[in-house]
């Protein structure tokens, strides 16, 4: 090694002692769990405006009265989970925290559970109910 | 929700938002004549209440029942039997109120066993409240019913 290498890297471990590289550790963690919160959070807030946009009949596209109708208990568990799919989202961006996509993830997941429970098949007695509607003029 | 719940649910609470309102383009006296009935059934679902001075709706007129009056032979002109009045018009249909506190389940069953294409709603005071479109009603099923 090097005469220049060895001042180097003595130069390093002088400036990095252990308080300071465990503070550095303690930062980077802590900007890491700030921006999973922060996302959280953004989850919930998307998902709210959502549900209460339905609820005040703001949004009348898809006669969403499924929302409309939604519980105290079903609604939290709606923004809850809305939360939780920003935040998993949010993971591979961290240490950068994108309140922007935590916020939209959070509104257009209850628009996804939408889609997809509107593909869900129809229980027999739903058919058997809509068959009976058709008839000729 | 469940089809057994959701049947059970009053028609004007959860059928509310697909009630088209409007008394004025739906009802007309009941001692209208026929040959004014037309101007006043322009509305986008050829359906007529009829009222009686109190405002109650005594019978429902649709433009089929005006159609099966003119397809067994009645005049165009203004004859005797063109002034009759839209009330001795025999309806296809016995009006049998459906008020919005009637469960969805009779509103269905209204419906399916009269094919009808528009249900007329009532209050509680049997006066006029709105009217229901088959195609809205079954769109409501669809939406609401899992």
């Amino acid at each position: 090694m090097s005469f220049d290498a060895m001042l180097l890297l003595s130069g390093i471990f002088l400036q990095s002692t252990p308080e300071s590289l465990i503070n550095g550790w303690l930062v980077e963690n802590a900007n890491n769990a700030s921006a999973i919160v922060g996302s959280s959070i953004m989850g919930i807030v998307g998902s709210t405006a959502y549900l209460v946009a339905s609820k005040l009949g703001f949004i009348k596209f898809n006669f969403n009265k499924k929302f409309q109708d939604i519980g105290y208990g079903r609604a939290f568990g709606y923004s809850m989970i809305g939360g939780a799919v920003a935040t998993v989202f949010q993971i591979p961006e961290l240490p950068n925290f994108i309140p922007i996509q935590s916020f939209v993830l959070g509104i257009t997941w209850p628009l996804l559970v939408a889609q997809y429970t509107s593909k869900t098949e129809n229980t027999p007695e739903k058919d058997s109910l809509l068959k009976r509607f058709t008839w000729k003029k | 929700m469940k089809l057994e719940k959701f049947e059970k649910n009053k028609v004007g609470k959860m059928l509310e938002y697909i009630i088209e309102k409007g008394s004025d383009k739906f009802t007309a006296p009941y001692n209208i004549k026929i040959k004014d009935a037309g101007k006043h059934m322009d509305n986008d679902y050829g359906i007529l209440a009829l009222t009686d001075p109190s405002k109650k709706v005594v019978q429902v007129i649709s433009e089929s029942d005006i159609r099966d009056l003119l397809s067994k032979g009645i005049s165009l002109d203004p004859t005797e039997e063109f002034e009759k009045t839209l009330k001795s018009v025999a309806a296809r249909v016995k009006y049998t109120p459906i008020t919005t506190d009637s469960t969805i389940k009779e509103a269905i069953d209204f419906v399916v066993e009269n094919k009808v294409q528009n249900l007329v709603v009532v209050d509680e005071n049997s006066n006029f409240y709105g009217v229901i479109n088959k195609d809205n009603l079954v769109k409501a099923i669809d939406e609401i019913v899992d």
